[in-house]
């Protein structure tokens, strides 16, 4: 072998083409008609942040069939009736499809919080999750075992006994952990005697209650989801924007003050935090793996999907 | 024909409905005797799922039931329906709105538009049906051609539907 013949050592970088193909609807569910809640609090802008009011939307196969808008209970009178008054003109319009409902945060979380997260088994969604769910509780714990230690467990439903709330053992309290500003554990616990179909685990093939099954809900916070496909930390602005959003976020002069304008604000926020999770789930269908989206943390977890996928065992596993 | 579309409170109790049932049936259920595939009318039993209707032969019970057409609550006028269009039929009723599905007051015109609603989602599952019928009976008419001959009518002493009164 002469000078000009040496062997050198190549390598060749491969890449794979991402499928055409995507698909919101690989949440998970019950199936694919789970219905979807999206919903964004506004507080008042002082230290306590306590909830003014929210607004809500329910989707079934991405139609919209419910939206609202729900108030918290010690909300002032005129505030209230600014919220009585942008519904009724709101559903005043003929080309209201879905009329837009209006409910005490007691209410919401009867009628739809619990039944379409709990009941339904449905999705819910909000941008900076733990922050709306922490509006909407009377209560909180520390919450413990090993997969919540060290978190909060809040207390949503309750009821009045001689003029002190007291806590409903019978509805599920919601422990959220945070890992950082861009990610948290959030999931249901085990409530006093729950309905024999809340036993059945999901995806069971027969059927049958299982005693030990607590279902631990469906919570995706698509500030996490963006974080995990695109490792950029973005506000719903900036999410909306990276992934072409086509009803983006709104500004408002003034925060904290029940306005039609304000109200307008926080409708349009879940509107875009919808439309977002339909980009999200989108592209998060487009990679190929068995990764559920509600468990994708960050762009790490993505990338051990990808090693899981390939069938390349991790190093302490083998 | 197609329904509108549940909206509010109505949609999310469709979903709750909806959810409790693929959870006791699993996904795709049908019944394993007649291969019935609303899961409004499947039960999960030890044997596993069956339909309504195949599950009160098994009982001894006739699949046939009472239907009350305008509601229990409303008026007593019942006909008599197959068990599994029964729990079709009463699902739907239970998605009314509130002032049509108790109105004890008996107004004629609330009266009217329960009558109404109810012919209404009677066609809209018939309809359903013809999606079935129409494109069956061809194959059923080639069926008889064989057996019965070119003019099977004739032969099994049918009239035509153009020469019906």
């Amino acid at each position: 072998m002469n000078n000009l013949t040496a062997l050198l050592p190549t390598a060749v970088r491969a890449y794979t083409p991402p499928s055409e193909t995507g698909s919101s609807r690989r949440f998970p569910g019950p199936g694919d008609d789970a219905p979807v809640l999206v919903f964004d609090t506004e507080s008042t802008i002082d230290a306590s942040q306590h909830l003014t009011f929210g607004c809500w939307r329910v989707l079934v196969d991405g139609k919209m069939v419910d939206e609202g808008l729900f108030y918290a209970e010690d909300l002032s009178e005129p505030d209230r009736a600014t919220l009585q008054a942008y519904v009724a003109d709101q559903n005043a319009d003929a080309q209201t499809v879905v009329p837009l409902r209006l409910l005490s945060r007691h209410q919401f979380l009867k009628e739809v919080f619990w039944k379409i997260a709990y009941k339904s088994r449905g999705l819910v969604v909000g941008f900076n999750l733990p922050f709306d769910l922490a509006r909407l509780g009377t209560g909180w714990g520390e919450a413990r075992g090993n997969y919540y230690g060290g978190g909060f467990s809040l207390v949503l439903w309750g009821y009045e006994k001689h003029g002190i709330l007291h806590e409903n053992r019978f509805r599920s309290r919601i422990a959220i952990k945070s890992i950082d500003s861009k990610r948290a554990l959030i999931g249901f616990r085990r409530r006093h005697q729950p309905d024999e179909v809340d036993l059945i685990p999901e995806g069971s093939l027969d059927g049958s209650p299982d005693e030990s099954y607590a279902f631990p809900g469906h919570f995706v916070d698509p500030k996490t989801l963006g974080f995990a496909l695109t490792n950029e930390p973005h506000s719903l602005d900036s999410a909306c924007v990276a992934f072409d959003v086509e009803h983006a976020k709104f500004t408002v002069e003034q925060h904290g003050v029940v306005t039609p304008e304000y109200i307008d604000y926080c409708r349009r926020d879940v509107l875009a935090t919808a439309e977002l999770l339909d980009k999200l789930g989108a592209e998060f269908s487009r990679h190929p793996i068995k990764l559920s989206p509600k468990k994708a943390f960050s762009p790490a977890s993505i990338g051990k999907a990808y090693l899981s996928a390939m069938g390349i065992t991790p190093p302490l596993q083998r | 024909m197609s329904k509108k579309p549940a909206t509010g409170q109505t949609a999310i109790n469709q979903a709750v409905s909806r959810a409790a049932r693929t959870s006791r049936l699993g996904a795709n259920p049908q019944c394993r005797n007649c291969g019935w595939a609303d899961p409004v009318a499947l039960t999960r039993g030890e044997d596993g799922i069956l339909c309504y209707e195949c599950l009160a032969i098994a009982h001894g019970r006739s699949p046939i039931e009472d239907h009350h057409v305008l509601g229990r609550a409303n008026d007593p006028i019942t006909i008599p329906v197959p068990g599994n269009l029964h729990r079709q039929l009463s699902d739907r009723q239970r998605d009314w709105p509130r002032e049509l599905r108790r109105h004890s007051h008996r107004d004629p015109l609330i009266w009217m538009a329960t009558a109404l609603l109810s012919h209404q989602e009677m066609l809209a599952l018939s309809l359903a049906l013809l999606d079935w019928l129409i494109p069956a009976l061809p194959t059923i008419a080639a069926a008889l051609r064989e057996t019965y001959g070119e003019e099977w009518w004739i032969a099994l002493e049918l009239s035509t539907p153009w020469t019906s009164p």
